[in-house]
């Protein structure tokens, strides 16, 4: 599944909402622009003024208006300088406004939602699209601002110098539209399939980069450098298509734009004769036209950069179409056994990968589960996290269907742990998500057995991790994970292989003192090492999404069967 | 290089650019002229004239652009491209040494930004000499009408776009800085997506709500900074070309107004100066992007000066076949058998001739040992080797002296196979991510199967597998591997079983090795 997109109009919205709350600003910014702007277009019609004053053989106060004209530079410069600041201020306000609703809505993201679109597609648009974002924002918004202002205003100042000779311009009205709508029409499908290509070749070359030991040891480089060419052929070839649009898009622009001054001789030779125009008219008309080329060229490049933001923009809102986490009104439960009926549950219609597994689990038990790779252990300790829900039948807490819980609540009750650790880049104390005082931490940190690394650490808990600053393993990853759940203390918890990526003796360990410190909550815990089965309460051999065999450890040994083979194989004095 | 690597094209580009640029920077000069020798002498026949050479340069420069846009293009492409296949060669051909000589977010680098810096500097070849062309045209034909006027727009308008860089330059050095700061924003919005899943699992988002606000309202503080900086540089940008205009346009009109030049010619000089700033502007960009593609290739050159670690010795030996063995006498893995070592990667590195050691195979020490045999003929497999994007049944296939569908078998992984939609034609994302870690680590181990190489090193290659699993695949990899040197480098009991000891445990209590039944005799060549 892929999360949603935001349309048109919810981005119009949302720009109107976050402009509309900086108003001041944004009406100062445009006021600024539009007056320097302005200034701009004296130049040439001082020069037209001096022209018919040569040609009238008058002499006009050269000196003065030289000093007007540089007066009228300077306060154009500082409009300009003052437009740029008010502008890069509410640019940076409209950003930081998108970023914080993004992260904000995110977080409110219901973890069924994300675990089914992956985080990947989360991941590009909190940095691909934030970055697209900012460089529209930052670079192609203003530019398009100014340069759209600075034609508009020109082709005004031109029509109030003469709107005959004005009539120049309509030459390349139709060729201007016409050729742009055609380019328009075919870049646009053109440019997404190149972004997409050379993404491709990226993710090809970082592969190569990051795999480079793999590729060696396997023998692998000629494949990789195929691989590479591939993509780079498919990247290449969308260039091309590009390169052929703009080779015939581009030569228009440059006719639009000196067409008309050929125009505007030819009106001007005609009306000066019939006195309709003076020579300073006609010169400050061409030169205007001379004038627009530069904002004219601008517009058009920045316009695909704006358009590449608006869809970055588009994915960033799209996370508020996504409706955030039940939240009910609080259920009342009795008790705190776990009830599964008949529960069914496929990821593919059709491919059920439970098959109705009726289970109860009594409050405080400690139920260890194992089981094949496949056989449905993973999907059953998210089914009892309230994290997807059951096709069919009902999972049921403290007698209230899972269903029925609001998010907060149920997080209160039972937990998730899984072997995927995630370090964020923050310190200990952040890390471990809890506001306890820092004796308890300490406790808590030696019962998962990360109390010694912690305290060697130059600033204990207030330490940061992650990349850029102390760099942590994935065992102690894992013992963070564990400290974690213990902090936050849940009555139950699910235990998914929480303990793999740290080494044998470690992990029991760990195992062991979790245990401890669990005790008198239910722990539902999955494993592939079977050192702890002789701890659980029960033991429930999971098969192809069957229940093959629930029991204590003594039972399931002496009911013999391929289990018991392997539990015994544990035991046995190897090592 | 890549300028004189297809010349035709260079020349094109810069034809091209001169074509597309010349038009522009001579029409303020023809609509001069055309207002002085027609307009205003009320010479209507010669206006058609006239207007005959403006129609006449639009059609050369439309058609010039289109062709300097072509060839320019191209030329990027060809630029972006070969830097990127150099880049990506290496890296392959570097192999291991890559990650120990060079960070790998380094590289990565080169392939998303280097590559196409060194594409833009080739780009702005033909845009530049258009650029150098035209200042020298409009430049001849402004002296040639008033010396002293010519020569003020000649100095003055380089002197004042070049005289922004330096005013500017410390304003910059503050503007990079700052600049760093936003990618923090983008890091931890990223970091919180990543640990979303505990967030929300175990509830600490108001916190981190917290912390991404702190560091986002900084970063916007930081970008308001910024434009406050780059405002300088926005006023300058029309401030200072502006005034050589306004003091050519002083002068110019004292003249006319003496009568020592035309009303044509003040219009030529005012759009002149105007204009003489696209091409010094294009010239400044083109250097800016001849620096930054400088840069650039100095950091690709800098990995394509790389050499492997280990070179192909002088005198290179052919492999034997024989016992793995850390010094002489000293053997590790007898020849043909399967052989259980605790967990070591060193020691694992050591053996097969990824680290600097006196290790010997078969009697013959690995540094003597002819490269490129030596990876085909004793392959190491790690638990953090890439499994790369790809349709599954192609990227499994890394050889073909066993079949994949034997490989899986004997990985038990059949059900990974089975349980994607499209079994072998299922397309795995970036680094194997869509599967689990125990299906993950299975794929690996298929994958080096289907090598089949002479000696094959494992390090725990079943740690992420249920008991049941892993008890199934050391039988099978022990059947398949018959005969052939497998050392396996665990705390894996089950493979401790299957390796039962015979013989001497060479390190310690807790390696062991199992005689290969039958077939292999130690030393004999197959």
């Amino acid at each position: 599944m892929m999360l949603p997109l935001a349309d048109a109009r919810m981005v119009r919205r949302w720009l109107r909402d976050v402009a509309s709350r900086k108003r001041g600003d944004f009406a100062v910014m445009l006021t600024l622009f539009v007056l320097a702007s302005l200034l701009g277009l004296v130049g040439p019609r001082l020069l037209g003024v001096l022209v018919d004053a040569v040609a009238a053989g008058r002499r006009p106060p050269v000196d003065v208006l030289a000093a007007v004209f540089l007066a009228v530079l300077l306060a154009q410069a500082a409009l300009r300088r003052w437009a740029h600041v008010r502008a890069t201020r509410f640019g940076e306000h409209l950003l930081a406004t998108a970023r914080a609703d993004f992260t904000e809505h995110v977080l409110r993201l219901p973890i069924g939602t994300v675990e089914e679109a992956g985080t990947g597609d989360l991941l590009s648009r909190a940095t691909s699209d934030v970055d697209r974002i900012e460089y529209a924002a930052r670079y192609a918004a203003p530019e398009i601002l100014t340069s759209s202002i600075a034609v508009v205003l020109t082709v005004a100042a031109m029509l109030v110098t003469s709107p005959l000779l004005t009539l120049g311009m309509l030459v390349s009205v139709p060729l201007l539209m016409l050729t742009t709508r055609w380019y328009w029409r075919r870049a646009n499908p053109v440019l997404e399939r190149m972004l997409a290509a050379w993404g491709d070749v990226q993710a090809s070359a970082t592969e190569t980069v990051t795999g480079a030991r793999t590729v060696e040891a396997l023998g692998l480089a000629d494949r990789r450098v195929a691989h590479n060419d591939r993509a780079l052929r498919a990247a290449v070839a969308t260039e091309h298509a590009h390169r052929s649009l703009l080779a015939r898009w581009l030569p228009t622009l440059d006719l639009a734009y000196l067409l008309p001054v050929a125009a505007v001789l030819a009106i001007g030779g005609l009306a000066y004769r019939s006195g309709l125009a003076g020579l300073g008219d006609i010169t400050a008309v061409t030169l205007y036209l001379l004038a627009m080329s530069a904002p004219l060229v601008e517009l058009l490049a920045w316009v695909e950069e704006l358009q590449v933001g608006s869809v970055g923009l588009r994915r960033i809102l799209g996370v508020r179409r996504v409706r955030p986490a039940r939240d009910g009104a609080r259920v009342t439960p009795s008790g705190r056994d776990v009830q599964l009926r008949d529960v069914r549950f496929a990821y593919r219609d059709g491919h059920d990968v439970l098959h109705g597994i009726d289970l109860d689990i009594g409050a405080g038990e400690r139920l260890m589960v194992i089981g094949p790779s496949g056989s449905g252990k993973s999907t059953l300790a998210r089914l009892l996290a309230g994290l997807a829900e059951p096709r069919s039948g009902t999972i049921s807490l403290g007698g209230v269907d899972l269903r029925c819980w609001p998010h907060d609540q149920l997080r209160g009750e039972v937990l998730l742990l899984t072997q995927e650790h995630h370090v964020f880049a923050a310190t200990v104390r952040e890390n471990l998500m809890a506001n306890g005082d820092d004796f308890r931490l300490h406790d808590v940190l030696a019962v998962v057995g990360a109390d010694d690394w912690v305290r060697s650490l130059p600033e204990g808990l207030d330490t940061r991790l992650g990349p850029g600053a102390v760099s942590v393993s994935p065992a102690v990853a894992q013992q963070l994970a564990l400290a974690r759940v213990l902090l936050a203390d849940p009555p139950v918890v699910v235990l998914d292989e929480a303990t793999a990526a740290m080494d044998n003796g470690a992990a029991r360990q760990a195992e062991r003192s979790v245990a401890a410190a669990l005790a008198g909550r239910t722990v539902i815990s999955i494993a592939h090492r079977l050192d702890a089965a002789r701890d659980a309460d029960r033991i429930l051999v999971l098969d192809d999404g069957r229940i093959a065999a629930l029991g204590t450890y003594d039972e399931l040994v002496a009911e013999g069967g391929s289990y018991a083979r392997v539990l015994a194989s544990h035991d046995s004095p190897v090592r | 290089m890549v300028l004189t690597a297809r010349p035709g094209l260079t020349l094109t580009a810069a034809i091209a650019g001169a074509g597309a640029m010349l038009p522009t920077a001579v029409m303020p000069l023809v609509v001069g002229a055309a207002i002085d020798t027609s307009i205003a002498a009320g010479e209507p026949a010669d206006l058609a004239g006239w207007i005959g050479l403006v129609l006449g340069l639009a059609i050369v420069q439309a058609v010039a652009s289109g062709v300097l846009n072509w060839a320019s293009h191209t030329m990027w492409i060809h630029g972006a491209v070969s830097a990127e296949r150099a880049v990506v060669g290496h890296a392959a051909h570097l192999g291991a040494t890559l990650p120990k000589r060079m960070a790998t977010g380094e590289v990565v680098a080169m392939g998303s930004e280097d590559v196409y810096d060194i594409g833009n500097a080739v780009e702005t070849f033909g845009r530049t000499i258009g650029a150098l062309t035209s200042f020298a045209v409009v430049a001849v034909v402004l002296v040639t009408i008033t010396p002293v006027l010519g020569t003020v727009a000649l100095v003055g308008v380089p002197l004042a776009v070049l005289g922004i860089g330096p005013l500017l330059r410390p304003l910059h050095r503050r503007k990079e800085a700052q600049r760093e700061r936003f990618s923090e924003v983008t890091a931890m919005g990223a970091d919180i997506v990543a640990g979303l899943r505990i967030l929300r699992g175990v509830g600490g988002e108001r916190q981190h709500l917290r912390r991404f606000t702190v560091v986002n309202d900084r970063v916007r503080d930081a970008g308001v900074a910024v434009g406050r900086t780059e405002s300088w540089l926005a006023a300058a940008e029309i401030a200072l070309p502006g005034l050589i205009t306004v003091i050519v346009t002083w002068l110019g009109a004292r003249l006319a107004l003496d009568g020592a030049i035309s009303p044509g010619d003040l219009i030529a000089f005012y759009g002149a100066s105007a204009f003489l700033v696209v091409p010094v502007r294009t010239a400044t960009e083109a250097a800016d992007a001849a620096s930054a593609a400088r840069v650039a290739a100095g950091r690709v050159d800098r990995l394509l000066r790389l050499a492997p670690e280990f070179d192909q010795p002088a005198q290179p030996m052919p492999l034997p076949e024989g016992p793995l063995s850390l010094a002489e006498g000293d053997v590790v893995a007898p020849a043909g058998r399967l052989t259980v070592l605790p967990p070591d990667r060193a020691l694992a590195q050591r053996l097969t001739g990824y680290a600097d050691s006196d290790a010997l195979i078969g009697g013959v020490p690995i540094r003597d040992v002819d490269r490129a045999e030596l990876r085909r003929r004793v392959m190491l497999v790690l638990g953090d080797d890439h499994l790369f994007a790809g349709r599954v049944g192609e990227e499994l296939a890394a050889g073909d002296a066993v079949s994949v569908a034997d490989a899986i078998a004997a990985a038990d992984a059949s059900d990974v196979i089975d349980a994607l939609p499209e079994g072998y034609d299922a397309v795995l994302s970036e680094r194997g991510r869509s599967v689990s870690g125990g299906q993950r680590q299975r794929l690996l181990l298929a994958r080096a199967l289907t090598l089949d190489p002479d000696v094959l090193v494992l390090e725990e290659p079943t740690s992420a597998v249920d008991a049941h699993t892993e008890a199934r695949i050391v039988e099978r990899i022990a059947a398949l591997r018959q005969g052939q040197t497998t050392v396996v480098l665990t705390s894996s009991p089950l493979w401790r079983v299957a390796a039962d000891a015979h013989g001497v445990a060479p390190h310690g209590p807790a390696a062991s090795s199992r005689d290969a039944p039958a077939t292999a005799q130690e030393g004999a060549a197959r």
